[in-house]
């Protein structure tokens, strides 16, 4: 009995909160339908019935800008098989309903899971007619029954011209479909692409977007949500701009859903070649040209003082700075192993040590002390320090870069053998004829200057400016 | 010598009998039967159209301008006949009949008035008349609707739009006032609380509202009070109308018996106002 209880109790709940979630639905009265209307739609259905291959209407709702050829096929118990040259309803389903409403006169009404009603819904159509027979010339007239307007449509059994125009929209629909899988696969194919690009991993300093007309850093490439997040200069003296804009894919590439557009430069949409390494050819961008996506040695553009756009940050080290930078002790893997290198021969070859001291410094060309040099810090055993200058070629090459590389005067500590060669290896190393890139870079607390090597990017020392008033010159 | 004939009284009156008898009898020349000819529809795409829906929802438009659709003292302008036509198809069927016949079919065609006359300006009532106000639409009892402003005319003009279907939902609401009489007891929610013989417009609309009112016109009577419901729900979100009836129980039991008097009938009046928003949002 306990259980029964129990059991009753937990159906009332069920009951009742199935109950309460149930859709709110409004009941009207029943559909009217007189005894006249009853007996022609009798007759109606038996002329309906006897078209062995069906009836054909060229249907236009109001707002399609065709007609949409429909054919039924109907049968007992009010049931009608329906086939339409229109797409998702363009191959046969059977075994719909309609019914008959009216008093007057009889209204076909068809159900809500045919063509109608899709098309009342889509384009202010209707599912239920005023159909009437025209004896003489054996066809029906549809009239919507809503009064929306008094165009008819004449429901004619099957015949060569009205299966030809039907046979020819679902011919349409299936080119159509199988030109969107095509489509598709291709999209699919430049998804994978931009999957595999996105996957690329590189020590190369620069992720750009570069074509004739238009370069860009990518500062994100995001797969899942789709997004590319870009930062440019409409002009080398502009300030940069970012974006982030969604995309999709078609089958060249993907398509900005926010164009990137300024002056004459347009790039909505980005179509892809080959992607090779770490490269993808752009075969266009728009109207922007072509050119390559991914990682590179060039930057994407001149990082300028932000109050003189004029000057580049490699303008301002060779020109106006009038001091010196010393390295932060951040490297690039690379450009570690070179640094480590030299740091070894300079303690297997001379008295200095660099556990405690091991530190460059570059001096700028207007410095007032010693100009152009470059020089490595280091401490001997009894902890004095000991500094390796070298007078260097500083070569101002444009673009944002120039040439630290030739040294031609040593200034040695005591009793240090010459290491010259061995420094200006390093300086090759890290810096080589085709110049280094000076690149800002952020801490978040002031910026730092880095020298990306311009042939191999993968390789950059960073260095840190002297005082805040360095620091905090904004260059981008 | 002569010989009298007698002849007796009584025969002499049976003869008369027989001659008048004789005379009644005498066949007229049989009233030749002509069958009703339906006469052909116009040819002019106007006419046509006025003709397609009398014989569909037996309402007639009349567009010819007669003094006599209109009170002496108002002053009105016909309606310019080339937008006649647009005014049929794009207003009286899309905007009038097609909401209900949409959800009810042939409901429009038991309740549209016989009559619909079109004037082209509004009805203004303005000169050495006390009443002197301005009038979009009238009903007369349930056979005729007078619809001003059809001049006005343009489907691009969401204002113009709107002011012509809640005319026209309004006046209907009349109709079917007269045809089925307002829902039982809608006149008494208010009651006491109308206008009377003051101007309805001294009430400001919160005054009104608070009264059970959709707006303040409809303080004129009970009848413009139901009709006031209509054209407001017919012109008002469902949730808005919602939330404004939600305000007060007056509101609250008028909203419920207007609602229910349409969905006997049919018709859900938010269908047909959501409707109405589609063709207004879609211009």
């Amino acid at each position: 009995m306990e259980k029964i209880l129990k059991y009753s109790a937990i159906f009332i709940v069920a009951i009742t909160l199935w109950s309460g979630c149930k859709e709110e639905k409004t009941i009207l009265p029943p559909r009217e339908v007189s005894e006249k209307v009853s007996e022609i739609a009798e007759k109606y259905n038996k002329i309906l019935m006897s078209s062995a291959e069906g009836w054909v209407v060229a249907y236009q709702p109001e707002n399609y800008q065709d007609s949409v050829y429909v054919k039924l096929k109907f049968s007992a118990q009010q049931k009608v098989d329906v086939l339409s040259g229109y797409r998702d309803y363009h191959t046969v389903r059977t075994g719909l309903n309609y019914t008959y409403e009216g008093e007057y006169k009889p209204v076909i009404v068809f159900d809500d899971n045919t063509i109608f009603a899709a098309l009342a819904n889509l384009y202010n159509g209707s599912k239920k007619f005023k159909i009437s027979y025209i004896e003489d010339k054996d066809y029906f007239e549809l009239v919507r029954a809503d009064g929306f307007n008094d165009k008819m449509f004449k429901l004619e059994r099957v015949n060569s011209q009205n299966s030809a125009k039907l046979n020819e929209q679902i011919d349409e629909i299936l080119q159509q479909i199988a030109y969107e899988e095509e489509q598709a696969r291709l999209s699919e194919q430049v998804r994978l692409k931009v999957k595999a690009f996105a996957e690329i991993t590189s020590d190369l300093y620069f992720y750009n977007l570069k074509t004739a007309n238009f370069s860009a850093a990518i500062t994100k490439l995001d797969t899942a949500s789709r997004q590319l997040s870009l930062t440019y200069k409409e002009t080398p003296t502009s300030a940069p701009k970012s974006v982030e804009v969604n995309y999709t894919f078609y089958p060249k590439g993907i398509k900005l859903n926010t164009a990137i557009a300024y002056g004459s430069v347009l790039v909505d949409s980005i179509e892809l070649g080959n992607l090779n390494n770490q490269i993808i050819e752009v075969t266009r961008a728009g109207n922007a040209g072509t050119g390559v996506m991914g990682y590179m040695n060039e930057a994407p553009y001149p990082y300028t003082l932000s109050t003189n756009r004029s000057m580049t940050l490699a303008d301002y080290f060779m020109t106006v700075f009038p001091n010196y930078v010393q390295s932060s002790g951040e490297f690039s893997p690379k450009a570690l192993a070179y640094s480590e290198s030299l740091r070894n021969y300079i303690e297997d070859n001379t008295d200095y040590q660099t556990a405690n001291r091991y530190i460059y410094f570059i001096y700028a060309p207007t410095y007032a002390t010693a100009p152009k040099s470059f020089f490595v810090g280091a401490q001997n055993a009894a902890g004095a320090t000991g500094n390796f200058r070298y007078d260097a070629t500083l070569i101002n090459l444009g673009d944002n870069k120039f040439a630290i590389n030739e040294l031609t005067k040593q200034v040695l500590p005591s009793g240090s053998p010459n290491i010259m060669s061995r420094v200006a290896q390093y300086l090759d190393e890290v810096s080589p004829e085709e110049g280094v890139i000076a690149v800002p870079y952020d801490t978040g607390a002031g910026y730092r200057l880095r020298l990306v090597n311009s042939t191999d990017s993968s390789i950059w020392v960073e260095y840190r400016w002297p005082s805040s008033t360095y620091w905090n010159l904004v260059f981008n | 010598m002569m010989k009298h004939c007698h002849i007796k009284p009584v025969s002499i009156l049976l003869m008369l009998v027989l001659l008048v008898v004789n005379l009644s009898c005498k066949k007229e020349a049989a009233i030749p039967y002509e069958p009703y000819e339906k006469p052909a529809p116009p040819t002019n795409p106007t006419d046509l159209a006025i003709y397609n829906i009398q014989q569909e929802y037996q309402s007639k438009i009349i567009y010819q301008y007669d003094r006599r659709y209109k009170s002496a003292d108002a002053f009105a302008a016909p309606p310019q006949y080339d937008l006649v036509l647009p005014f049929i198809e794009n207003v009286i069927r899309k905007l009038f009949i097609a909401p209900y016949d949409r959800q009810k079919t042939e409901f429009m065609r038991k309740h549209m008035p016989i009559e619909m006359v079109l004037f082209g300006t509004a009805m203004n009532y303005v000169e050495g008349d006390e009443r002197n106000f301005t009038a979009s639409g009238l009903a007369y009892g349930l056979s005729r609707i007078n619809v001003t402003g059809v001049n006005g005319y343009n489907m691009h003009n969401a204002s113009w739009i709107r002011g012509q279907y809640a005319t026209l939902h309004h006046e209907f609401a009349h109709v079917l006032d007269k045809i089925y009489g307002r829902p039982i007891g809608f006149d008494d929610v208010s009651k006491g609380q109308y206008a009377g013989g003051t101007a309805y417009n001294v009430y400001s609309q919160a005054e009104a509202r608070s009264r059970g009112f959709w707006r303040n016109y409809g303080m004129t009577n009970e009848s413009e009070d139901f009709a006031t419901w209509v054209d407001g729900l017919v012109t008002t979100p469902k949730d808005e109308v919602l939330s404004i009836v939600s305000a007060n129980e007056l509101l609250s039991q008028k909203y419920q018996l207007v609602y229910n008097f349409y969905l006997q009938k049919g018709i859900d009046i938010h269908e047909l106002q959501a409707y109405l928003q589609d063709v207004l949002n879609s211009i």
